[in-house]
């Protein structure tokens, strides 16, 4: 079968008329075998140019009433219908390693990619993938000249980066977003050590999802911070969806998928599906880990090696623990140790238990995401006395001790995370109605509805935070606090709303613990600036205020963003 | 009825491999609205917070609105009742009929305070099993128990206390709650005596939508279902 695909029209306001790329971005036509079909069911027509195809449904049948259903709105993919030779191809990321007061250009441009053997056309910071990995030390403040040479405006976010306000990224409130073709100056400074990373905050569901990442490394002053470890990776996990004639649409005014985000069903590390290393046996590998993928929260298995987590987003954790896994939701990040003892390969996988509604069944399921291939000859140093010890962190419960006096406070802000849905077709509001009266699982693994999902969008679908004392929602709320201030905000992921699901919750320029989740405190705190709001829970964040300005609060989940999941709050001096 | 902040500190503690208690007292109690003087500490990678008088009390206001101050009434803390399992009695042993029970069923902690996995990525399940209006036996024990919903693994989780209460944890995805009378307080790999009541976690209620619902015309039979 034969799919030819033309260019989209493109609708959206972002295209500037004298965007020197809309033109190019308009050559039509190209034709794309598919193999096989993954839509059965589904009236869509095939040999229609640019327009929507619905994401693959695995051997789940179409929800009837939908078969000629799609999206209100109209499909968007960049480049679409263009030779991908004209795009430069995108390569491996470089490290730039800086000092305080350096300067560097970042631009933000369309580029090939190939994944899977496959050519598309994707987004790229300095025409890499990721983008350039950042190392820094600790204090250091850099300039970043950005260009923005994408279809479509951008900002440069600097995620979990206590830095200057105006320099936050955040469109119309810290910056105008960067229109194509022109460019903004950043100056970014790192207050704490860890690992950081850096998006746009414009479209996340497209821009985000089709490779404008890229990390910071944040090098402590002191070399004893971290245990010892023979070696660092720095590995971002990333998913996207594609069936065979490749990359699926995304809304051009309105991001699809605003129920569950977008699940991708390629695994992506590092932007690509072939992520492997060599090590000897007896190596320690401290892997930095970062979960940039729209949706997806990870459960990250090494196989049998010996796993312990060391740090998370802004601190490491009060001491180290061992563990069997790492779950991490969008925009978290983790730091662990590995120790490969044995010699052979340890696959690093996303090992879940995925839900088919239609089946009403749990099933396991495992994506690869890499490879360790552990060589019989050992490691010159062995580390492997001092990595079965774990550290207590002093540094971080000093630090932490001088806030446990705001533990029990009552809570300063009560929110609720709800949603509400308008215009959605009305099989989806039954079958939703249906569902909701089974089960919803705390957090959601895989896209257990990819039809609903898919033809619901940021028209029809309100994600909200609500102040559960003066119901004012999202963007209504302008909480004002001042720098010192440390707050206490409550959570609580209601369960009875129309579609519940977790929230990976993002505070931007400050950091925050996760002090109890349903009244039970947490045994061992760290710094976060992201973290999970499970489903049917209520968690408690104890906000230290530090950095003056106005900053954002918003679920991580890039089409909930989208669909309005965020408020704004201001800090004094 | 609950007792959750006990049982699930003590889980979590239980989770939390290699955890040892420590002393968090504070050198120097900080203020909410006193700002936070920063120093180098003896790890230069460590920032010490030093803390000043408190001024006045803090105060967080909704611009252009009204004064925000602390809820009068907080939410609550305890878990949603959404996971929670009910316990129906089944009316086989007299003294049993008119009780009730419920499983409260929460996510266990993790070390990353999120939710506990399985290596297999199943949710870890805290289980706290409360029942009111029951006599104790005569005989024997009231013991609780957990099986897969085929009821081919059962996993005894202990003898009900003298408040008709029990705790446990299970990594099954679906799974039964049943409460039997045993003739003998000695552990049993599965249970003999009667059922007095029995449950169904949430997820239980999830079954194949073919021949249900949205589609009420999809044959069951294509998808292996009778």
């Amino acid at each position: 079968m034969i799919l030819v695909i033309a260019v989209t029209t493109f609708s959206a306001h972002w295209i500037e008329p004298s965007h020197p790329q809309k033109e190019s971005l308009r050559h039509p036509f190209e034709a794309v075998e598919v193999q096989g079909m993954q839509h059965e069911g589904h009236a869509m027509s095939p040999v229609e140019p640019g327009t929507w195809r619905m994401p693959p449904m695995g051997d789940m049948p179409m929800l009837p009433g939908l078969e000629m259903a799609i999206p209100p709105d109209e499909p968007y993919l960049p480049g679409l219908g263009i030779d991908p030779d004209m795009f430069p191809m995108a390569v491996p990321n470089e490290v730039l390693n800086l000092e305080d007061g350096d300067q560097i250009t970042l631009e933000a441009s369309l580029v090939r990619r190939e994944i899977n053997g496959k050519p598309y056309v994707m987004y790229g910071y300095n025409g890499q993938y990721p983008g350039p990995l950042i190392r820094a030390p600790q204090g250091a403040t850099i300039i970043v000249d950005f260009t923005n040479n994408i279809e479509m405006p951008t900002t440069v976010h600097w995620h979990g980066l206590r830095l200057a306000n105006p320099f936050d990224g955040v469109p119309d409130v810290t910056q105008p977003a960067v229109q194509p073709g022109e460019a903004f100056r950043y100056e970014v400074h790192f207050r704490d050590s860890g690992i950081y990373w850096y998006h746009p905050h414009v479209r996340e569901d497209i821009q985000q999802d089709l490779g404008l990442y890229g990390n910071m490394m944040v090098a402590p002053p002191n070399e004893n911070y971290y245990g010892p470890a023979h070696r660092e990776e720095v590995v971002i996990l990333d998913d996207i969806l594609m069936d065979d004639a490749g990359l699926m649409h995304f809304g051009a005014s309105t991001p699809t998928h605003a129920l569950m985000g977008r699940f991708g069903n390629i695994m992506l590390v590092n932007g690509a599906t072939d992520y492997s290393i060599d090590v000897k046996r007896g190596e320690v590998v401290r892997f930095f880990l970062t979960n940039v993928a729209n949706s997806r929260t990870f459960n990250v298995t090494f196989g049998n090696a010996k796993v312990k987590v060391i740090a998370s987003d802004v601190s490491k954790f009060e001491r180290e623990q061992w563990v069997q896994s790492v779950v991490i939701a969008p925009a978290e990040r983790y730091v662990v140790d590995v120790l490969f003892d044995q010699a052979g390969v340890i696959l690093i996988e996303n090992t879940i238990q995925a839900i088919d509604h239609f089946r009403g069944e749990f099933f396991p399921h495992v994506d690869l995401l890499g490879r360790v291939t552990v060589s019989e000859e050992r490691v010159a140093e062995d580390l492997s006395a001092r990595f079965g010890g774990l550290r207590e962190h002093d540094d971080v419960q000093t630090d932490i001790a001088a806030y446990r006096e705001f533990f029990g406070k009552a809570p300063d802000i009560e929110l609720e995370t709800t949603l509400r849905i308008r215009d959605l077709p009305l099989p989806i509001v039954l079958s939703m109605e249906f569902e909701k009266g089974l089960y919803v699982p705390p957090m959601e693994w895989n896209d257990t509805m990819p039809m609903m999902n898919w033809l619901s969008t940021g028209k029809q679908v309100t994600w909200i935070l609500r102040d559960r004392n003066t119901g004012a929602e999202n963007a209504d709320n302008h909480w004002s606090f001042s720098v010192g201030d440390v707050v206490k905000i409550r959570i609580f992921n209601d369960p009875e709303s129309i579609h519940p699901m977790n929230h990976p919750v993002h505070i931007h320029g400050q950091r925050f613990l996760v002090t109890e989740i349903d009244g039970v405190a947490n045994p061992n705190l760290v710094w976060k600036d992201t973290a999970i709001v499970p489903v049917g829970t209520t968690v408690d964040f104890l906000l230290d205020v530090t950095n003056p300005g106005d900053w954002m609060m918003h679920c991580h989940i890039s089409e909930h963003l989208q669909a309005g999941m965020m408020l704004q709050f201001h800090v004094d001096e | 009825m609950r007792q959750w902040r006990e049982h699930q500190l003590t889980l979590a503690t239980v989770l939390s491999v290699g955890l040892t208690v420590v002393a968090a007292a504070p050198a120097v109690v900080p203020n909410a609205l006193a700002g936070p003087a920063e120093s180098p500490g003896p790890d230069s990678a460590v920032v010490v917070k030093t803390w000043g008088l408190p001024p006045v009390l803090p105060v967080f206001s909704c611009a252009g609105g009204p004064v925000l101050l602390a809820p009068t009434k907080p939410l609550a803390t305890e878990p949603s009742d959404y996971y929670a399992i009910e316990l129906v009695p089944t009316g086989r042993v007299p003294g049993t009929r008119l009780s009730s029970g419920v499983a409260y069923s929460t996510a266990a902690l993790s070390p990353f305070f999120g939710v506990a996995l399985t290596p297999t990525g199943e949710y870890l399940h805290n289980l706290e099993i409360q029942i009111e209006g029951l006599k104790a036996p005569r005989a024997g024990a009231y013991v609780a128990w957990i099986t897969d919903t085929e009821i081919s693994q059962i996993v005894r989780l202990g003898q009900l206390d003298e408040n008709f209460r029990a705790s446990g944890q299970t990594g099954w995805n679906k799974f039964l709650v049943v409460i039997t009378r045993e003739p003998s307080m000695e552990p049993k790999s599965a249970w003999e005596g009667p059922i007095i009541m029995r449950g169904m976690s949430r997820s239980g209620r999830m079954h194949t939508l073919a021949g249900h619902g949205p589609f009420q015309a999809e044959p069951c039979a294509k998808y292996g279902f009778r």
